[in-house]
């Protein structure tokens, strides 16, 4: 194997990664501060994907602001899911996961009703490819990657530097000693919930346009979240990032090195190494 | 006073409506139904049993697909008998457990949970990728029914019909059930519950939580590897296909808690209300054809909402009603074990 070639499934990795970096964000967000193993997580992912759809080629708007709206759209089904489903259920994990999976068979099946089961595709991001050093490297993963780099900065930034930010930290490392210093759980969990969809739904877009839309698209990123998430430790933003990263190089890189269907394998059993050698992953804590 | 004797009254009426199902409804489609029904029965009973220990397991279809798999290729390629190679399924499944449970076992919750879950899905792609062997992608087809029992001079039993095989699943299944209740309700039992309820507590008393967790998760791997083993010569065809509808995606191991937590996972007779409602559910609401996982998720949000003891709750429910109305304090209420 050439250098180039080396190389090239490197860059296509960070960028496959920068994809699955926004969904693994939201379910590591989720897992931390709310203790639920969001099942319907990959649905919420689809669901921004269609929002998209909906907005950008059904109603004409342009691309990257029918990805503002959706973003927007799916967190305030977020904020509803948390409010009606998940807030009153108070701490029982198989609770959590029968109504996570009841909540994506309905997704699921909303979206086959409006927008019918066949394949969809949205615009691309950027058409084209750049030329750097004889390696031609998709415009539009490019773009896919620069905006999750963006969005995982921004959540970066709000976590370190605004109040209810320091204040999520502090509830996912202690939740008892986060109550004891007046945070309220319910305005966390709320909070928690919609930033995660919110950035499932931009990942949802970016994996679209970049591969297909169809409502059961969701199962797969799911899988693809939580191996990022373990990787990188649960709970755990950077992590979550690196995971990522890991994840995509590691897939595409397998990828030139192996048949296809052992390349799917292998960050499997990365991961379950990980889950049983260094349970905390890369970065976790306590 | 009569309590055993009612339970008894109550075994005979299920264990004939049991055996009569198949004559009523006359119908192959209906006793397809039936025999998918009793195989996820014994998956969801066993699943149930490593959720006593206080750990939740999503790779149940994992297991189901080393069962059969074992089972349909042992028969295929080697020629062995039926009889053989359903014990060998649940074998094959239960040494695979046993290979994975320590370093699985080092960790709890949700870690456990998603890496059975991720386990699940590496023996689908494994399957999938030994083409050589499994068939790879395509799957086993053409798996020859279980061979026929003969008693010399008295009569000879065939397993070739769906009719005679749904009462040799009932069998095989009821003998599962038999021994996995025998194991709840004995000392076993008990140390699995204080293993849930405190697991250090658990553990200062002399309790040994690994080996009880490793011999739980091989016993109930075992019994899931038969049920696989079931299904493979029921069905006659596998695929390791990734895609919801096969039995052994990732749905079927989420399907399981379901089933365990709409039938209410405190009570042993939990899995059988709620696969057998699950299962039958989709049957009814045919015409509904495309709303149809709607009702089905509907379904489960409110019984997780209105009924946090599963469907078996309404049973206790009833017995409070029936002590309050004779007055006495005959109607004891015990939700945790119906």
């Amino acid at each position: 194997m050439s250098g180039q070639v080396f190389l090239q499934g490197i860059i296509n990795g960070f960028c496959l990664g920068g994809t699955y970096i926004l969904i693994g964000l939201g379910l590591t967000l989720i897992l931390s501060i709310m203790s639920i193993l969001q099942f319907a997580h990959g649905e919420i992912y689809m669901l921004g994907a269609y929002g998209v759809y909906f907005f950008c080629v059904l109603n004409g708007v342009p691309l990257y602001l029918a990805i503002f709206i959706s973003m927007f759209a799916t967190s305030v089904v977020g904020l509803i899911i948390e409010r009606i489903l998940l807030r009153p259920l108070k701490g029982v994990f198989l609770s959590y996961v029968c109504v996570t999976t009841g909540l994506s068979l309905i997704l699921q099946s909303a979206v086959v009703l409006s927008f019918s089961k066949s394949v969809k595709q949205l615009p691309s991001l950027w058409p084209g490819t750049f030329d750097v050093f004889g390696m031609s490297i998709s415009r539009e993963r490019f773009v896919a990657v620069v905006i999750a780099m963006g969005l995982t900065f921004l959540l970066y930034l709000f976590l370190k530097r605004t109040r209810y930010g320091l204040a999520m930290v502090a509830s996912s490392q202690n939740r008892e000693g986060a109550l004891m210093q007046g945070i309220n759980p319910n305005v966390m969990s709320a909070l928690v919930v919609a930033i995660g969809s919110g950035l499932a739904a931009v990942g949802g877009a970016l994996g679209g346009s970049i591969f297909n839309l169809d409502p059961y698209m969701g199962g797969l990123a799911f899988l693809k979240g939580i191996t990022l998430i373990v990787i990188g430790g649960l709970g755990s933003l950077p992590g979550a990032v690196v995971g990522g990263l890991i994840l995509g190089v590691c897939e595409s890189f397998f990828g030139l090195l192996l048949e296809s269907q052992m390349a799917l394998i292998i960050p499997l059993l990365i991961v379950i190494a990980f889950l049983i050698f260094k349970p905390k992953g890369l970065f976790g804590h306590e | 006073m009569n309590r055993s004797w009612i339970k008894g009254l109550f075994f005979l009426i299920f264990l004939a409506i049991v055996c009569l199902l198949p004559i009523i409804v006359q119908n192959d489609y209906w006793i397809h139904v039936l025999i998918l029904i009793v195989v996820m029965i014994l998956a969801t009973a066993s699943m149930r049993a490593i959720n006593r220990t206080g750990e939740i397991t999503i790779g149940t279809a994992g297991f189901l697909l080393l069962g059969a798999y074992a089972a349909a290729l042992l028969t295929k390629k080697l020629g062995l008998s039926f009889w053989i190679t359903l014990p060998i399924g649940g074998l094959f499944a239960a040494f695979i457990a046993l290979l994975v449970a320590y370093p699985f076992f080092r960790v709890k919750g949700v870690y456990f949970a998603i890496s059975t879950l991720l386990l699940a899905t590496v023996f689908q792609y494994i399957t999938g990728y030994m083409y050589k062997i499994t068939g790879g992608w395509d799957g086993v087809r053409l798996i020859p029914s279980p061979n026929p029992i003969t008693i010399p001079g008295l009569f000879t039993l065939k397993f070739d019909s769906d009719f005679n095989y749904y009462y040799l699943a009932v069998v095989i299944v009821g003998i599962g059930l038999f021994i996995l209740r025998q194991m709840e309700h004995s000392r076993i039992g008990l140390v699995w519950g204080s293993i849930k309820e405190a697991d250090t507590l658990a553990q200062s008393i002399g309790i040994n939580i690994m080996a009880h967790k490793i011999f739980v998760f091989v016993v109930a791997s075992f019994f899931i590897g038969i049920s696989g083993a079931l299904y493979a010569f029921y069905q006659q065809a596998l695929s390791p296909a990734t895609n919801p509808g096969n039995i052994f995606s990732v749905t079927t191991s989420v399907y399981c808690i379901l089933y365990m937590v709409v039938g209410g996972e405190g009570s042993f007779y939990g899995p059988f209300i709620g696969a057998t409602l699950f299962l039958l559910i989709p049957e009814f609401s045919r015409p509904l054809h495309m709303y149809r996982p709607l009702v089905y998720g509907t379904i489960l949000i409110l019984i997780v909402f209105f009924m946090p003891q599963g469907l078996i709750g309404l049973g206790s429910y009833f017995r409070t009603w029936y002590g309050n109305i004779r007055g006495s304090s005959g109607g004891k209420v015990s939700p945790q074990h119906g």
